[in-house]
């Protein structure tokens, strides 16, 4: 079975992100900061992660570049989650490693899109 | 107070004093005897005087005219008297004429006043006026006198030095008065300006400080020529030294200044300063173009910070909202996502504030309401309004006795309750917290200590920084603003205070301080005392008796009321609110209904309580002069009814 890992410290971004992803078709497990979310997706393989960019420890973008750097991640789907506080030529070009990038404020059924569509469910 | 008692009229016609009450015939003919005696010789003396004195019935019509009025105002006795004394003040000065007869009654002594008046010729003359009651025997005022003085002349000197001062003050040229020994008497703001020194600095210094060592002669050699010449040295050219140690080229013109005999008592020097400094204007604009751009950068940083901070809780707001309309869920869901919902929607409600507050505090637009204030009633207040949390008690450890704080009480209690709050969140595991309060010197320090997460060194010196948060495992699920400590910082200093934090690291808890400068003397004297919380309703209060020309101090509590009357404050009316912070109005004016100082002065209840008839006469027991309801209109109607009662006892 397929499997999304959320990562991103706010507890209520979290619940949304879980509440609009939840379905039979795979598992979703969550990370609460930017070193456990790593070890999570070197252990699990996850085929997607959502990640948020701004998190304590390990950022999105850091992890977003090691994931796209270990070659036993080639497959790993990534959707990041921007709130757009960063340098606008560092996000772009992160944002264009991604798969898929949503700025805070996002549509929830926007993002069960996204989702699906990484998992061509 | 007799106003226009039996016969003061017919009395007051004449321009003479009688006694009221008759006594026996025989002692009513030789006190008579005397007071025409006496009568006589004052009629000799304001006729040689050298001041215009005008003699007036108490409607102010002229009975008496000397000659020095005659010469002052040009009229004759004969022109003057039996006219109203309207015709010598100018039109916009009418009123003054009011203010007199209004004060006469209850004036002790002269009242003094600086004005304008009409010359026959038609000239507005300056003079200096006092103007007395004329009493008889029983103190029942009958007239008004007026002694008048020419100002004129002392005016128009005033006026040249004012200008004189100003201009020399406005110079860009160093402008200096020194004694014949070089020891300096005078120093301009220009003179600031290039060599960096103060008036304060400098004046009583010797001149010689400015002069460069190769050079020690030379300001002898200045003078000596300027006593020789008996005149003005033409310009020329030499070098100071600054405070900062720059050697400067200035162009220097040295004057004599003479006593009002003529001699020669000192010099006074007018120095520009001819350095090339182009390379130093270059350098200046570089500097500050540097600083325009790091405030637009740290703007721009601002704008940044805030759209991320802003965007998170808006990101859950409206994702849930979006779900709650797209799908189905069950009522357990429902409930669990709209509390999230409210939780967010909530910490979006206090960001913004926050943000638009510190906005209004760089910005300078918030302007602290000052007001003496009881700092342990303050305290106790943010503790209650923190409210009750059984694993993280609030205590409180108030030094006996301190003094009042001069404070916004608003912005103070919000300094507090960011203190309390933080001390509470960053106890996850609970603790006691701490609140002190002592004095030390002219400051009073107040500290908030708790048992809770502590900080770590590096982060002490940046904790009070814009949007800056501790990071660290054991804080991630803490949520705050990054604000409350920066806007704590803000408004403490706005009150001359200083904020500190400190920590023996993570794990040992935490202390914050913040220090107020204490009142030294609580205030004594003022007309009328104004309890009132809500400061905009009290600004206005105080604005409309400051226009009436009496005088108010204002507190936000009954508490600090209390306090001020304790310490000797002796108002002549209270005007008080019914329903305030602490102890309530009720309570207060109970109290205050037994100080016999209190007892004698009108006081005042403006409120919007619905009062039953009942509590309004308990009110009036407790020795309540009026209630008004606080509505549109109210304000004014008190202030006419305690100037009423008032007035007559200011004294301009």
């Amino acid at each position: 079975m397929q499997s999304v890992l959320i990562a991103d410290d706010e507890p209520s971004m979290r619940l949304l992100v879980h509440v609009t992803i939840e379905s039979d078709d795979y598992t979703v497990s969550e990370a609460a900061n930017g070193d456990e979310a790593w070890e999570m997706i070197k252990r699990d393989k996850p085929s997607l992660v959502i990640l948020d960019i701004q998190m304590p420890g390990r950022t999105g973008l850091e992890i977003l570049g090691s994931i796209r750097s270990d070659p036993s991640l080639k497959s790993t789907k990534v959707i990041l989650l921007t709130a757009k506080a960063l340098g606008a030529e560092l996000e772009e070009g992160m944002t264009a490693a991604a798969d898929f990038f949503l700025t805070k404020p996002f549509s929830p059924l926007d993002l069960l899109t996204r989702v699906e569509e990484a998992l061509r469910l | 107070m007799v106003p226009g008692g039996p016969g003061a009229d017919s009395l007051s016609r004449t321009g003479l004093a009688a006694p009221a009450a008759r006594p026996p015939a025989e002692r009513d003919r030789s006190l008579r005897r005397a007071a025409d005696a006496k009568l006589l010789l004052a009629a000799m003396l304001v006729e040689s005087s050298d001041d215009a004195i005008i003699g007036m019935t108490r409607e102010s019509v002229i009975t008496t005219w000397n000659r020095a009025a005659q010469r002052l105002y040009g009229y004759t006795a004969d022109e003057a008297i039996g006219k109203n004394i309207a015709f010598l003040l100018p039109p916009d000065r009418l009123d003054e004429i009011d203010g007199v007869q209004k004060r006469m009654e209850t004036a002790e002594g002269a009242q003094h006043r600086e004005t304008k008046r009409i010359h026959k010729d038609g000239r507005l003359i300056d003079v200096a006026i006092a103007v007395s009651a004329i009493r008889d025997l029983a103190g029942n005022v009958i007239g008004i006198s007026a002694r008048t003085r020419d100002i004129t002349e002392r005016k128009r000197t005033d006026a040249v030095t004012a200008e004189m001062a100003a201009i020399v003050d406005s110079s860009n040229d160093a402008i200096i008065g020194k004694t014949l020994d070089g020891i300096i008497t005078t120093w301009n703001r220009g003179a600031e300006g290039v060599y960096g020194y103060t008036a304060v600095e400098m004046v009583g210094k010797s001149i010689s400080l400015l002069v460069p060592k190769e050079r020690p002669d030379e300001v002898k050699e200045i003078i000596a020529g300027m006593l020789a010449m008996d005149a003005r040295t033409k310009h020329f050219e030499t070098q100071r030294i600054c405070k900062d140690g720059r050697r400067i080229d200035v162009s220097l013109t040295v004057s004599p200044i003479r006593d009002s005999d003529g001699t020669i008592v000192g010099a006074s020097s007018v120095a520009r300063d001819t350095t090339k400094h182009n390379v130093m204007a270059a350098a200046l604009k570089a500097s500050e173009l540097r600083s325009v751009l790091a405030v637009s950068r740290a703007k721009d940083e601002m704008v940044s910070l805030v759209s991320h901070e802003l965007r998170t809780p808006l990101a859950s707001l409206l994702g849930f909202t979006e779900l709650l309309y797209s799908r189905d869920f069950s009522d357990e869901k429902r409930r669990q996502y709209l509390g999230v919902m409210l939780r967010e929607g909530r910490r979006l409600t206090d960001l913004i504030n926050d943000v638009l507050h510190i906005q209004r505090l760089e910005a300078g637009h918030q302007t602290l309401s000052l007001a003496p204030a009881d700092l342990e009633a303050l305290i106790q207040r943010a503790v209650v309004a923190a409210g009750e949390d059984v694993e993280r008690p609030i205590e409180v450890n108030s030094s006996p006795s301190l003094p009042l704080v001069m404070v916004d009480t608003d912005a103070i209690l919000q300094v507090l309750a960011n203190f309390l709050s933080n001390a509470r969140k960053y106890s996850p595991d609970g603790g006691a917290i701490r609140v002190s309060t002592h004095l030390n010197g002219a400051m009073i320090e107040i500290d908030v200590q708790d048992h809770g997460l502590g900080l770590p060194e590096e982060a002490l010196p940046k904790v009070f920084a814009t949007f800056y948060r501790v990071e660290s495992g054991d804080r991630r699920l803490i949520k705050g603003t990054g604000l409350g400590l920066a806007i704590n910082r803000r408004i403490v200093e706005a009150h001359g205070g200083q904020v500190g934090a400190y920590s023996g690291g993570p794990g040992q808890g935490s202390r914050f301080q913040f220090t107020l400068p204490a009142i030294q003397d609580s205030p004594k004297v003022a007309d009328v005392l104004i309890i009132e919380d809500d400061t905009g309703f009290a600004r206005m209060l105080q604005e409309q008796f400051v226009a009436r020309g009496m005088t108010t101090v204002r507190t936000a509590d009954a508490e600090t009321a209390q306090r001020l009357l304790k310490e000797g404050m002796k108002p002549r009316a209270v005007v008080t609110d019914l329903v305030l912070p602490g102890v309530q109005g009720e309570e207060f004016l109970t109290k205050l209904g037994a100080d016999p100082v209190i007892a004698a002065v009108p006081v005042l209840v403006l409120t919007v309580k619905n009062l039953a008839p009942a509590e309004i006469s308990a009110l009036e027991k407790a020795g309540v002069t009026a209630v008004l309801p606080k509505e549109a209109g109210a304000s004014l109607t008190a202030v006419s009814l305690i100037t009423e009662a008032l007035v007559p006892k200011v004294t301009s």
